[in-house]
């Protein structure tokens, strides 16, 4: 749920970027990172093994101006992706207001995105939170290589709940914006 | 889920608090943060930190420490300390949902900072109210508002409280033993409402127009409180804007 701070006058709305190990959730964070304008992000940091792994989290905290006095600041975290990281994704979910489900659109990869998903759910629950109220939506990654599902398939078989999906290269950047648009669109949409 | 959290709190009310414990302990600087690592306020010189990052990583550290706590058969730590060069930092959890955080130079005031943050964090808690509004439709009030209430304290410490801890109320966590206060400090004690007192910065209905920084659009509204505020569809329309010009082009 969006964050009102009266104190510092501030309006902080988190959204996590979640999925597999190695799906693109870093990427998606460093291109945008990388690619807006940079009075509206300080840095981003990012926990990783020397693998680039991402050990606990990557956050970037971003403004998008002032509303009326208040601050509106984007909060976006990635989760670490590998399977034995479950607290720090624990962590990470709480309080969020939005999540971009980030699959990897490898066939190789498709048990592990399922197992993502359910992880989600798990954690979500796990939070009191349920995934048919959170506003989520989907990222299809890595749209440009060879071995991959086609989207039908991927619709079929991952969203189930009928969200909202993109596809996405994240590491030429193509669909990176659109999905953070997206996805904060719809978390302002549903605020109440 | 699609709610809204509001931490409320009067702002002098906290900085006094915070700025007490910076100077009782000649610390750098107080950061007082959510669990989630969300900055809720500071006092003294934090020039030098980035605070969003700051929140998150120390969120994140409590995170790791809680795990190391369940294998040791405790529930969690209380009180985190990192000792540097130079600066050291000290971090405590004082409430469900609230750390402080204390920067300070000098190895030998840890004691100290220790005690003031003990006696600092009861007025700290004592002045917030953390509210989650329930589930539009549902008329249910959710666990985690309930588990809020429970721990919302119903009276106030003031500063000045702090300054004289002989005089500062014992406070556990479910239970509130009222003192014998001196008649100002027992003045100062008033119930609050289960529901925060929601003021719009200077509390003024009059309509204010606010140009923002990137975009250079202005946006206009009349504002009764920041709840309704952001739940107004001219504000969703605005935000929404705001993306577009952020995000919208630039692939």
């Amino acid at each position: 749920m969006a964050t009102i701070n009266t104190i510092n006058n501030e309006i902080n709305i988190k959204i996590v970027y979640y999925g597999p190990g190695l799906s693109g959730k870093t990427t998606n964070l460093r291109h945008i990172y990388q690619n807006v304008p940079q009075n509206l992000v300080s840095e981003m940091i990012s926990l990783d093994t020397p693998e680039e792994r991402t050990l606990f989290f990557d956050f970037l905290p971003m403004e998008l101006g002032f509303v009326h006095g208040f601050k509106i600041r984007l909060l976006l975290y990635t989760v670490p992706g590998q399977t034995y990281y479950e607290s720090s994704r624990e962590l990470v979910l709480r309080n969020c207001d939005g999540i971009i489900f980030v699959v990897d659109s490898q066939l190789e990869q498709f048990e592990a995105n399922i197992e993502s998903l359910a992880s989600m759910q798990r954690n979500l629950l796990a939070q009191g939170m349920n995934i048919t109220q959170i506003p989520w939506i989907i990222q299809y990654n890595k749209r440009d290589l060879k071995n991959i599902l086609g989207i039908p398939v991927l619709e079929r078989k991952i969203n189930h709940f009928g969200v909202e999906s993109f596809e996405a290269v994240a590491k030429t950047g193509k669909g990176v914006f659109q999905t953070i648009k997206n996805i904060s669109k719809l978390v302002i949409r549903k605020l109440e | 889920m699609e709610g809204i959290h509001v931490i409320n709190a009067k702002r002098s009310e906290i900085q006094d608090v915070l700025g007490s414990l910076v100077e009782k302990t000649n610390s750098t600087c107080t950061v007082l943060i959510t669990q989630d690592g969300q900055i809720v306020t500071w006092s003294g010189n934090c020039n030098f930190i980035n605070l969003p990052a700051l929140g998150a990583l120390v969120a994140g550290m409590f995170s790791a420490t809680r795990e190391v706590a369940r294998l040791l058969g405790e529930k969690e730590f209380s009180i985190l300390f990192q000792q540097g060069q130079k600066r050291n930092i000290q971090i405590s959890l004082i409430a469900k949902e609230m750390m402080l955080i204390v920067v300070f130079e000098g190895i030998q005031k840890t004691a100290l900072i220790r005690l003031q943050t003990q006696l600092h964090s009861k007025a700290i808690r004592n002045l917030f109210e953390i509210y989650q509004p329930p589930i539009k439709g549902t008329g249910k009030i959710k666990p985690q508002d309930q588990i809020q209430k429970q721990q919302l304290p119903v009276k106030k410490v003031t500063a000045a409280q702090v300054n004289h801890p002989v005089q500062t109320e014992e406070i556990s966590d479910n239970k509130i033993k009222k003192p014998d206060l001196e008649k100002e400090a027992t003045t100062a004690n008033t119930t609050k409402s289960p529901l925060p007192q929601k003021e719009w910065i200077s509390g003024s209905d009059e309509t204010i127009s606010l140009k923002e920084k990137t975009s250079q659009k202005t946006f206009s509204l009349t504002p009764k409180n920041v709840e309704s505020e952001i739940t107004n569809e001219s504000f969703k329309n605005f935000a929404a804007s705001l993306l577009d010009d952020i995000f919208g082009d630039n692939e």
